[in-house]
Parts: structure tokens; C-alpha cells; sequence
């Protein structure tokens, strides 16, 4: 199951001019053959970690390591990293209406992007364009590839961005909350896509705020919370013992399906803290219901084996 | 008892261009009891939207009949409107545009009150806001000083100023993080015992609707499939596409199940027969020329299917 | 096919709308009497009388409508107030291509001018060569064009002509097609540079916001993960996108300009075009010229507008057409 670290982000940093320090201290493992779930809310982080993996995060100041299958990221030229995005790592959007460029067809834009990273003719990624579309579960794709993004359902979008992604066999694929807005039945199918890719054909970065999306579809998981990881682990292991209260906090803040009604659901007070408001120590700490005096300076990865959490209470 | 407001076989066509026409709300009939939460289910293009806002009066029928506390909202004389408007509420999604970035949060919640010509005191509005949770302190600043989910608290004083008796909500938490939505909802479910308030929750997200709802109506290209008592129909669906929704949520603790096949059909050519016939794992051929009818279950449980799975 | 009978429909309202328009504001202009105009200074009330029966002046205004409407588009033989006998719309017609191939070299520099400079402005965004750009652009928005044309007249044919640089360039005046490519090309070549410069100002500023827009949409950012490179980049996928709005401002100044709006450059430049008539009829207060050559204007615009909605739609398939259907 699990391989070698294909990707390893180790306490990466990004300050932004205006905005401020929008990570602080991400850091995170892919391995090969892996489903990572990065999960966390609204501002905590988690696409622009997706996003840095490519070189594609808001200009600033970025420090920390980022090493993919041995380079380091941080050292590569423009050029290195046209010869890397789409070819070893591509990266799948929310959207898929916008993602595609509106006013071209799908299947060209599938082609344009094999074309820029192999020596195929025209004709063959044409070809593989549609065999791609096909194997990703698109009906009738030789049709497919003939449409404009606007003529296609929201679920064939998506499976038409995948195909794009997977079209030069990349070793990841990050997917930016690529279910968020589909409907529940297709994000289903979406899911159960990407669970046939990472078993399959790439390791997957699988960034959402919804953590049933993670318990059913990764293997691991890492937890952001304010620009920090502050858990990770493999899925089972990180849901059924959260160890940072950040996490406990979050799963218990799902409605559940089954069983009795609450009559109030557990919720975490006050909101998480902006970059200008960031505190120094524990990021979590002014929320946390179990802080203690040590939480005043920023507590380290720890834990046994892979399952670990950034709090002072793990042992 | 009494209905507060009872839909009567409502239907809504949309004329588009090229003799097309879109049905998106094709018949249906529920009812909200007094302080009762429904919740409206359904994937895009259901018409669940359509419905909320045929209900709330900003769109007319092109048939059937909207009671409102036994009264036709269509019917009543301007005056009669008015008055029955003020007891009628409606909470967004998108609570940032739903507010004038240049007014303070105070002449925001005012404006309720000016429209209906109903006196109103800064105590009255402070009041208000510490109902929903908010500070005081907010009265004299601008809604972008305030978080989403703060924003989400202000839109719903504003919806409760004049003591409405039916709120209709449309997706209030679907924009809002996982511990902001726990928030919300725990808030909406306070005011509604607090206040006796009845409420339409349209949502697509079944574990929030399980949470604040009394019974579920499940849409599906324009009509109601299943409706029943909350707890009772997630925990055992009639309707496989009910059941085929409930699966989706992914939760904790639940295996990924086998998806539906393919999309929601456009509403602009809906299937013959039974409308979810192209996705339904349990079909036969009786379902694609036989639309089926909403009929009376034992457990006060309405299904629209030929072979209900309960 | 439906909604090339609404165009017809369309283009026959508006010039209706403007020859009415102009039809009654000419008559409303106080000192506008043609009769007075016609009969000559000094001349006799009998004479003025004579001349108003005999241009039909006396009959009632919608009668001499509709006359002028007869004379310029079924007999086609309305002449001059000013000039007697002379027909305007042969005039008109004579001045189209003058007009016309002068629009055209000035639409190639400045869509040429427009792209490099919009490109560099937003390729280098903030850095000293956009900041030099822009003021390039600023410039060139605010020099009043007949100033700028005197200038060129003045440098190209007396100061300078003698200097390897301008010696090329022929006396002031249109030389046809017809009778020398080469010839017409040299006469027009400082006229449309000259009139193209206050456009390449605007166009150039109009592209690079878009430009700059383009580049913070979705589909940029996933062409970038794709691997795309920047001249792909900003060629292919940002210009794509962006063009689309420039492309309706294009047509409306085209358009605009090809029904007589380079007025001042023809007039500096001594063009016989449209433009030149327009001013002529303006400033002898001479309705069937006027009349002929706003109609014309009028004509064009709405073509134009037909035209450039025609290519909105090749151009942006979610145009027109429903959506999704799968």
C-alpha cells in the first residue's frame, strides 16, 4: 500500500505582501500509491498547499522544502516547472465550468496539454484523448471531445478535467475540492473515479473541507488548521482517535446519519484566527478547550509512528 | 391540525426559446404545520429553489393555489399582502450580497420595521442582535465587519424582526464551514422553539436536514418522490432515489457506496414515465411509460414509485 | 433566418429614426432657410419667394420628407443646395473608397499597435516598461489628432521632406487604387498612422486591463498547471478570452469611423472622403449633403453592429445557443 514518499512538503512558509503569512509551517507526505486527504476550513491553507506544490501559489515570500521524488521544488526555473506541471504532478479545480477555457472545445484542450509535454502527432492525442475519456467513464466520448465545456453536465466536466489531468501519466494528481460543487449523487461517482486512480495510476492529494469525503476516499490524512498541519495520519487510525482537540472538535461538529438526534450539535466557539491575528504559540490554542500554559509556544509534530498531532497533550 | 401553508397541486413552467419549455415545479402539494420544519431535498435543477420562491409569492403559479394560514396570498388585496408578508420570511445562502455594504448593520435591521410601518427602538434592535448571538457592539458598523457565519446570524434577525410565523430558508448553511454550520443550526433550531416558528429548509445536504427538520419532502425533476417524517425515511428510504441520496453523504464510519449512474436528466426533456427511471437500479419496464403518483404509505410516508423498496 | 429579418428591421427603424432627426433639426436651426441660401445674397423677397415654390419649401414638412426620402434612395438624383446640379449621392459614392481604404490602413496599425503595446503592458505589469507604455498611451489619447496631423504635414513635407526619411512621401492627397497600388498606399500611410495613434492609445490600455483580467480567470490558472508556456499562454488562452470584449469596441469605432468620423484627418490630410463631405455639407449648411452622408454613417454602424454579433457568436460558442443538453 504504501511506497516510497513521492511528494514531501517540510515546514513551508508563505508570506504574502498584503495578506500576510498565509502558511505557516505545512508540512506534509505523499507517498506513492496514496490518497492523501488534505481537509481543513475555509482560509486554513489547504489549496494553496495544493497550489505550491505546482509553483502556482500568489507571488511571495516562500520558504521551507518541497521535494518531489528527490528534486527539490523550490530550486526549479520556470522552465523546470513547465516541464513538470501537467507531466509529473497535475491538479484538477472545484469548478470544471471554469476550469476549461469556455470558448474551445474539450477534446483540443486535452490535446493541447499532451501536445506541450510529448512528441505526439495531432492525430494520436486526438486518439488518446478519447480513449482517456473513455476509460474515465465519459459515454459516447468520441462525441465528448466535440463539445464546448457549457454543453457538458457538471459530473462529464469533471471527468473531462480528470482526463486532461491523467493525459501524461502524472505521478500525482491533486484534485482542489474537485466535488464541492457537484451534486451528491455525482460526487459519489467523482470519488469513487479518483479511489480508481490512486489504487491505479497516481498518487492523489484529495484537498476538501468535508471530512466524510476523506474517511471514504483517502488513506491518509492531514489536518490544517490557520496555515499549520496539525495532524496527520492514516485515516482510520486519525478518525476513530483524533489526537489534536482541533480534530476531535471538527468530527464532532458533524451532524451524524444514524443513531439519535443531538438536541445541540458540539461546536467549536469563536473563529479560526486571520494571518494579521495568528497567535504565536499553539494556533488553535484560543479555541481549544484543553489549553494549558505550555500551549504559549508552537508544539512540534509528535506521536508514535505515522499517526501524529502538533499539541502539547500527545504524549 | 391546521396547515400555516399548504401547497395545492402548484406547477411553474418557464417559456424558453425554440418552443422549449422548462417545468420546473410540475404539481406538487405539501404542507408546513405551525412550527414545523420541512426541509425540501433534491440535486440541482429539482426545482426545490423554484418552489421556495412560488411559496414565498415572489413568483406566481401558473396553477394551482398557495394558502397561506388558509388565506391565497394570490387572491388577497395589496393591503392583505402586506400584512400577510410580514409573517413570511426568507433567509439566503449568499449572506454577503444579501446586505448594503453602506449601511451599518443597525439601519439594515431597521429596514424591516420601515417598510412595514412598524415602530422600532435601538433597544428593540439590540435585542435582536444578542438573540442571534451577535454583539451589540455591531449596531453601528458595516456587514463587512462581520464573518460569514455572523453575516448568516444578521440575516437571520433580520428574517425574525417582525416575528414572522414562517421562515423560508434557502441553503442557509450550505456556504458556511462545518463549525460555522453547527453554529447556524443550532441557532435556527433555538429561535424556532423559542419563537413558535414554522420553517421551510430547502437544502441539499441531508445530515444538516436530519439535524433541524421534522419531515422531508425528496424532489426530483420537479415533483416530490418521498416525503415523511424525518428520522423514519433517512433511517429506512421508500424511494430508491431517496435511498440513493442518503448513501451519498459521506460520513465517518461509512463505506463509499455504489454511485447512481449518470446525471440528473436536463429538466427541459425529463424522462417518460416515472422521471428517475434512467438512473434507477431497481426499474422495470413498467416504470418507463407509467409515471407514477404520490400515494399515502403507512407511517404518514407519501411515495411516488411502482416498487417502493419498503 | 429570423434574425436576419429583425437586423433588416432594425437598420430600417434607425436610419428611419436619424434621417427624421437630422430631417427636423436642420429645419429647427435658426438662419437654415435654404431659399434664402439658394436665391443668393441680396436677393429680392419675389426671388426668395420664387425659389421656395420652386424647391417645394412651401409644401408641408412631412410632404418634403418624404420627397427627400424619394430623391436619395428610389431616383437617387438629390442634389446640392449649395452647389446646384450637383449630385450628392454619386458624391457619397465617389468619397466611400477614399474613406474606406484609409479606416483600413488605420485599423491594421492599431490593431497591430494595440496588441504589442496592450501584450507588453500587461506581460511587464508594474515594471518601468508598462509604466513607459502607459504614458506612451496617455499621450497619444490626448493629442488632439488635427494637431498631430498638421505636425506630420509640417515635418514630412516641407521641413523634412528633403531627408532620407520623408522623401518618400507624396504631396497631400488620395491617389485610387486603381490607378497606382503603390501610390495609394504612400498617401495613406502617414494619414492612418496619424489617426490610428489615439486608438492604439486606447485599445492598448483596453487590452491590457482585459489582458490582466484574463489572466486571474480559472481557465488561466489550469493552463498553467497544465504546462502550458507563456507565449501558449498569453497568445492562446489570455488573448482568447479577452479579445472577445475589444472585438465590440473595434467594431463600433470601426464603424464609426468608416461613416465619416476621421472628419479631421481628411480634412488635414486633404482626403476627398466622407468625412470631407460630412464637414462640407456642416459648414455650408447643406441638408441633402448632410442628410446623404449621415444616412451613409448611420448604414455602416449598424452593419458593423450585425457584422461584429456575428462574429461574437462564432467567437463565443455560449453565445446564442442553449446549453447543455447531454
Amino acid at each position: 500500500m504504501t511506497g516510497e514518499a513521492l511528494l514531501s512538503v517540510s515546514d513551508l512558509r508563505l508570506q504574502h505582501r498584503q495578506a500576510g503569512i498565509l502558511l505557516d509551517g505545512v508540512s506534509l507526505t505523499v507517498k506513492r500509491g496514496q490518497i492523501l486527504g488534505v481537509v481543513g476550513e475555509s482560509g486554513s491553507g489547504k489549496s494553496l498547499t495544493g497550489l505550491s506544490v505546482l509553483g502556482l501559489q500568489p507571488q511571495g515570500q516562500l520558504s521551507g522544502t518541497l521535494r518531489f521524488d528527490g528534486e527539490d521544488l523550490t530550486r526549479f526555473s520556470s522552465r523546470d516547472w513547465r516541464r513538470f506541471r501537467g507531466r509529473r504532478a497535475a491538479m484538477i479545480f472545484q469548478d470544471p465550468m471554469t476550469a476549461f477555457l469556455p470558448v474551445r472545445r474539450i477534446g483540443p484542450q486535452i490535446v493541447e496539454q499532451i501536445r506541450v509535454h510529448t512528441a505526439l502527432s495531432h492525430q494520436a492525442a486526438r486518439e488518446r484523448v478519447v480513449s482517456l475519456l473513455g476509460r474515465m467513464g465519459v459515454p459516447s466520448p468520441e462525441q465528448t471531445a466535440q463539445r464546448f465545456p457549457h454543453e457538458l453536465s457538471g459530473g462529464l466536466r469533471q471527468r473531462a478535467m480528470i482526463a486532461m489531468a491523467l493525459s501524461c501519466d502524472p505521478e500525482l494528481l491533486i484534485a482542489d475540492e474537485p466535488t464541492t460543487a457537484l451534486d451528491v449523487t455525482v460526487q459519489t461517482q467523482i470519488l469513487t473515479l479518483l479511489k480508481e486512480i490512486g489504487a491505479r495510476e497516481a498518487s492523489v492529494m484529495l484537498i476538501t473541507h468535508d471530512m466524510g469525503v476523506v474517511a471514504q476516499s483517502c488513506t491518509d490524512v492531514a489536518v490544517l488548521y490557520a496555515g499549520v498541519v496539525i495532524e496527520t495520519g492514516p485515516v482510520a487510525e486519525v478518525l476513530q482517535a483524533p489526537l489534536h482537540p482541533y480534530t476531535k472538535a471538527l468530527l464532532r461538529a458533524i451532524p451524524p446519519m444514524t443513531g439519535s438526534r443531538p438536541e445541540r450539535l458540539p461546536v467549536i466557539d469563536g473563529v479560526p484566527p486571520s494571518p494579521d491575528t495568528r497567535p504565536v504559540g499553539c494556533v488553535f490554542a484560543p479555541r481549544c478547550p484543553q489549553v494549558t500554559p505550555d500551549c504559549a509556544i508552537r508544539p512540534p509534530m509528535r506521536g508514535e509512528g505515522a499517526h501524529r498531532a502538533a499539541c502539547v497533550l500527545v504524549p | 391540525m391546521k396547515a400555516l401553508l399548504q401547497a395545492r397541486n402548484v406547477a411553474r413552467m418557464y417559456k424558453l426559446g425554440g418552443g422549449a419549455a422548462l417545468r420546473a415545479v410540475d404539481g406538487i402539494s405539501l404542507n408546513v404545520a405551525r412550527g414545523e420544519t420541512l426541509a425540501l431535498v433534491g440535486e440541482s435543477g429539482c426545482g426545490k429553489s423554484t418552489l421556495g420562491r412560488l411559496l414565498m409569492g415572489f413568483d406566481r403559479p401558473d396553477s394551482g393555489e398557495i394558502l397561506f394560514d388558509g388565506q391565497n396570498l394570490a387572491k388577497c388585496s395589496a393591503r392583505e399582502q402586506r400584512a400577510l408578508r410580514s409573517q413570511l420570511q426568507m433567509v439566503f445562502q449568499d449572506s454577503a450580497s444579501a446586505f448594503n455594504p453602506r449601511w451599518t448593520i443597525g439601519s439594515a435591521l431597521a429596514e424591516p420595521f420601515r417598510i412595514h410601518g412598524r415602530p422600532w427602538s435601538r433597544q428593540s434592535l439590540e435585542t435582536l442582535l444578542n438573540r442571534v448571538g451577535l454583539s451589540a457592539a455591531f449596531f453601528d458598523r458595516y456587514p463587512a465587519a462581520l464573518s460569514g457565519g455572523q453575516r448568516q446570524r444578521l440575516n437571520i434577525a433580520r428574517a425574525i424582526a417582525l416575528s414572522p410565523r414562517l421562515i423560508v430558508a434557502d441553503e442557509p448553511v450550505s456556504a458556511l464551514d462545518v463549525s460555522v454550520q453547527a453554529q447556524i443550526v443550532n441557532l435556527l433550531r433555538h429561535l424556532q422553539a423559542e419563537l413558535d416558528l414554522a420553517c421551510l429548509f430547502i437544502s441539499h445536504d441531508l445530515a444538516v436536514v436530519r439535524q433541524i427538520s421534522d419531515r422531508i419532502a425528496v424532489m426530483y425533476l420537479g415533483a416530490i418522490v418521498e416525503e415523511g417524517e424525518t428520522l423514519a425515511l433517512l433511517a429506512a428510504p421508500s424511494h430508491p432515489y431517496t435511498l440513493a441520496l442518503v448513501e451519498a453523504v459521506p460520513q465517518p464510519g461509512k463505506l463509499l457506496g455504489t454511485p447512481l449512474q449518470g446525471d440528473v436528466p436536463s429538466p427541459l426533456s425529463p424522462p417518460t414515465g416515472c422521471r428517475f427511471h434512467t438512473r434507477c437500479p431497481v426499474a422495470q419496464s413498467r416504470c418507463a411509460v407509467d409515471r407514477p403518483e404520490l400515494q399515502e404509505r403507512p407511517g404518514l410516508r407519501r411515495v411516488a414509485c411502482h416498487f417502493p423498496l419498503v | 433566418m429570423k434574425g436576419v429579418a429583425s437586423r433588416l428591421g432594425q437598420m430600417v427603424l434607425v436610419l428611419f429614426g436619424i434621417s427624421v432627426l437630422v430631417f427636423a433639426v436642420f429645419f429647427a436651426t435658426p438662419g437654415s432657410d435654404p431659399s434664402v441660401r439658394i436665391a443668393g445674397r441680396g436677393a429680392s423677397p419675389e426671388v426668395i419667394e420664387r425659389v421656395r415654390h420652386a424647391y417645394g419649401f412651401d409644401r408641408p414638412l412631412p410632404m418634403r420628407y418624404l420627397t427627400m426620402m424619394d430623391h436619395l434612395f428610389i431616383s437617387r438624383n438629390l442634389t446640392s443646395y449649395v452647389n446646384h446640379g450637383q449630385n450628392v449621392v454619386s458624391e457619397v459614392f465617389a468619397a466611400a473608397p477614399v474613406t474606406l481604404s484609409l479606416v483600413l490602413w488605420a485599423a491594421l496599425f492599431w490593431v497591430a499597435g494595440a496588441l504589442v503595446f496592450g501584450l507588453i503592458g500587461a506581460a511587464f505589469q508594474g515594471e518601468w516598461i508598462d509604466r513607459l507604455v502607459s504614458l506612451l498611451a496617455l499621450i497619444g489619447l490626448s493629442i488632439p489628432v488635427f494637431w498631430l496631423g498638421e505636425m506630420v504635414n509640417l515635418v514630412s513635407e516641407s521641413r523634412f521632406h528633403d531627408s532620407w526619411l520623408f522623401s518618400w512621401v507624396p504631396p497631400l492627397g488620395y491617389v485610387p487604387f486603381m490607378t497606382s497600388p503603390l501610390g495609394w498606399a504612400k498617401a495613406l500611410i502617414l494619414p492612418a498612422m496619424t489617426l490610428a495613434v489615439a486608438f492604439i492609445g486606447l485599445y492598448s490600455r483596453v487590452l491590457r486591463t482585459d489582458l490582466l483580467t484574463a489572466m486571474q480567470d480559472d481557465a488561466l490558472r489550469t493552463a498553467r498547471a497544465k504546462g502550458v508556456g507563456p507565449w501558449r499562454l498569453w497568445f492562446c488562452h489570455a488573448l482568447r478570452l479577452s479579445g472577445l470584449s475589444a472585438l465590440s469596441l473595434f467594431g463600433l469605432d470601426f464603424a464609426q469611423l468608416l461613416g465619416g468620423g476621421a472628419l479631421l484627418i481628411e480634412v488635414v490630410f486633404a482626403l476627398p472622403g466622407v468625412g470631407h463631405l460630412t464637414y462640407q455639407g456642416l459648414s455650408t449648411l447643406d441638408l441633402p449633403l448632410i442628410m446623404a452622408t449621415v444616412l451613409y454613417a448611420a448604414f455602416f454602424v449598424v452593419i458593423a453592429n450585425a457584422l461584429i454579433d456575428g462574429l461574437y457568436r462564432l467567437l463565443d460558442p455560449r453565445m446564442g445557443r442553449g446549453s447543455h443538453d447531454g
